[in-house]
């Protein structure tokens, strides 16, 4: 495509002469797995009257084994199209032949680890059909040389119509070669503010949380000694002493924040670095990370739901991580059921992919055709929330005295809270193509989906809703799924016909 | 579509006292020998468990402290009180329609739920026979979509024919409204 001169992939090719390094590190990594049965063997071997000499010495030749064999294999490494298929020659000392016909290749992707962009080199997959892992593997050739390969097979598959359309979208990438309109883009202060941002009130509980977990096992594993020692060691203590105690606890809790925040910070650095995302005709791609680069590709008419969320901090600084599910092509395996997630987008960035999936701008939640939920939600979702804690609770108290209570009372309330806020924030919108969905108890999360894409509508009541004629709407479409609670039954009933009358007149495609 | 749309129920919704029509609808109830079938699946369930206890608590009833074992048989009477009542209290709030474009079926005794699916989003139907449900004559309809596990439609205790007719009439419908 790019250089047909110098590229023939319809004759055997071998891959670059870097790729020894990486059989020879593939070797190394077998060799690596099986360490302790080094050890063994040494130790056996030392009894024998071996010394250490003979021992690295025989390791010496294993290594240049090693590398005659990694040379070997890179020289019986070959690979080619013929037809409609493509083929690997490779093996040591069987020759293993490997075709694959095209209309199994799901995907081809192309991957930048550090050590391949040091060296600059890429490795390139294909994800076939039928197989757990990845079946085909190069693990170094030139970049063009990959792009080329892609290329290529995809207007294989692209030419003959009788495949199938699953395939369509993954020729996105050859688009892209074309017309590489970049869409957004996270520039490094971004992704590092985007890592600040983060709900780190929600790591430090789980860390917290594992905290506590640790201390409760290291007292059951003492017997109490450890709980024995703080509570004794308190009693008879100062104030003075006391206040230490709190300040150190504090410095505690501040030093876990902050290595905490350090390592959520530095894996979202890490992960989103040099960020882009782009777009073609066909629908979306995106590449982003720094250790390896991922690329990642979405189609329009793949896409089933939008949503895009933010928290209070984030939303200050117009970031939303964008998320675009996808069809999931069969079930029961979550690798299928792949999402197209976008971090730190601003609110212009998803206006404008909103204009370009569902041809609809961002309608105004407190509007005329806005929606809340009864506010009967929030009680009842109190009272199931709160139920089993309460009642845990009451048993421990039944025994430890019933000051306890007061726990059960604080989780209750909280409850009561975070409902309350989530059911007053709560809008939905049931356009004429579109179903909109605001909701969140602090931060936000907003939903689209087009009514052509619902598969199935369940409505559900609860023997308090009968009591007020209340009912829930589930949603499901082939990404997520929408969820809107409480609301007048003869509401729902009139919901659930508009979609079923939408859908089952529709002529359109949902994927 | 003219002719399949005189002989079923019309449900183009034009109107909009038209609109709101499945809850308007008599719904078709499952066969009435699939109470039978599964009383004598919930039967089997009680019994089995009802031995396992009787087994646990033969052995270690002396080493429990005293409320348990009370508490135990407490529970497991009213959970099997419950597993054998249910399959009557449930057969009268099963049911479902066929409409022209679509499929609802409705279950649940004290949660209510009402799943409609329509022919033009279903993957496939399947037909399924337990032992139990052989004996009687009875079968299994499900109704697969791209919803994911949780949006399919399982409609237990058709009479065999009946759902080898209406699976011939979903099928056909989804050959007709594919697009």
């Amino acid at each position: 495509m790019s250089n047909p001169q110098r590229y023939d992939i319809y004759e055997w090719n071998r891959q670059s002469y870097w790729s020894i390094v990486f059989f020879v590190f593939n070797f190394l990594k077998a060799i690596a797995t099986n360490i302790p049965a080094l050890i063994g063997l040494y130790t056996v071997l030392s009894k024998t009257g071996w010394n250490v000499f003979i021992f690295i010495a025989l390791l010496l030749g294993l290594l240049t084994v090693l590398g005659l064999f990694s040379f070997i294999a890179f020289k019986r490494f070959r690979y080619k199209i013929e037809g409609d298929e493509f083929l690997i020659e490779s093996g040591v000392f069987v020759s293993k032949k490997l075709r694959i016909s095209f209309d199994r290749i799901q995907s081809i992707n192309i991957n930048q680890s550090l050590i391949h962009r040091f060296i600059g080199v890429v490795s390139l997959e294909m994800d076939t059909a039928g197989s757990k892992g990845k079946e085909v593997h190069l693990s170094a050739i030139s970049s063009k040389f990959a792009e080329y390969i892609k290329g290529t097979i995809y207007s294989h598959i692209e030419d003959n119509s009788s495949y199938n359309p699953l395939h369509e979208d993954e020729t996105v990438t050859q688009e892209r070669n074309k017309e590489k309109k970049v869409l957004f883009r996270l520039s490094a202060s971004d992704n590092l503010k985007y890592g600040l941002l983060d709900n780190h009130l929600r790591n430090l509980l789980y860390v917290l949380a594992l905290a506590f977990g640790l201390f409760g096992q290291i007292n059951d594993l003492f017997e109490d000694q450890a709980s024995n020692f703080i509570d004794n060691n308190i009693n008879g203590m100062e104030a003075t002493i006391m206040a230490n105690i709190i300040f150190s606890v504090i410095v505690m809790i501040i030093f876990i924040m902050l290595i905490v925040l350090v390592i959520s910070v530095g894996k979202s650095f890490l992960k989103y670095f040099d960020l882009k995302m782009w777009v073609t005709n066909k629908g979306y791609g995106m590449i982003a990370g720094l250790l390896s680069r991922q690329e990642t590709h979405i189609a329009l008419h793949k896409i089933q739901t939008l949503h895009w969320t933010t928290n209070p901090l984030k939303s200050k600084f117009d970031m939303y991580d964008l998320v675009l599910s996808q069809a999931r092509s069969t079930d029961n395996d979550p690798k299928n059921n792949k999402v197209f997630t976008v971090p730190g987008m601003g609110k212009k960035g998803i206006k404008a992919i909103l204009n370009d999936v569902l041809k609809e701008e961002i309608p105004d939640y407190f509007g005329a055709s806005a929606f809340s939920i009864d506010s009967s939600y929030a009680k009842r979702f109190t009272f199931y929330s709160s139920i089993v804690p309460v009642i845990g609770i009451g048993v421990l108290s039944y025994f430890f005295g019933w000051n306890y209570m007061v726990y059960a009372l604080l989780i209750a309330a909280l409850f009561y809270v975070a409902y309350t806020l989530f059911q007053s924030n709560f809008r939905y919108i049931i356009g004429e193509k579109v179903i909109w969905v605001s909701k969140g108890v602090l931060g936000r999360t907003f939903e689209a989906a087009e009514v052509n894409k619902i598969q199935t509508i369940e409505l559900v009541q609860s023997p308090y809703q009968r009591r007020k004629d209340l009912a829930s709407l589930k949603l499901f479409t082939a990404g997520s799924n929408i969820k809107i609670p409480y609301i007048p039954l003869e509401l729902a009933y009139q919901i659930r016909a508009y979609l079923l009358k939408e859908v089952n007149t529709s002529n359109e495609a949902w994927m | 579509m003219n002719g399949m749309e005189s002989s079923a129920y019309n449900n183009r919704h034009l109107k909009i006292h038209e609109i709101a029509a499945i809850e308007n609808q008599e719904y078709e109830f499952l066969d009435s020998k699939s109470r039978l079938a599964s009383f004598i699946g919930s039967l089997i369930t009680v019994l089995i468990i009802g031995i396992g206890l009787a087994v646990l608590l033969y052995f270690v009833m002396d080493k429990m402290p005293f409320p348990v074992p009370y508490i135990l048989i407490g529970v497991y009477s009213t959970l099997a009180l419950w597993m054998l009542i249910y399959p009557f209290l449930a057969y009268k709030k099963r049911g479902y329609i066929i409409r022209s474009y679509d499929i609802t079926y409705k279950t649940g005794v004290i949660w209510k739920k009402v799943i409609s699916i329509p022919y033009n989003r279903i993957q496939h139907s399947s037909i399924k026979q337990g032992p139990i449900y052989k004996t009687l004559g009875l079968s299994n309809l499900n109704i697969f979509t791209a919803g994911g596990s949780n949006s399919d439609l399982e409609i237990a205790g058709l009479k065999l024919e009946d759902a080898n007719k209406l699976k011939a009439y979903i099928t056909k419908k989804v050959g007709e409204l594919d697009v």
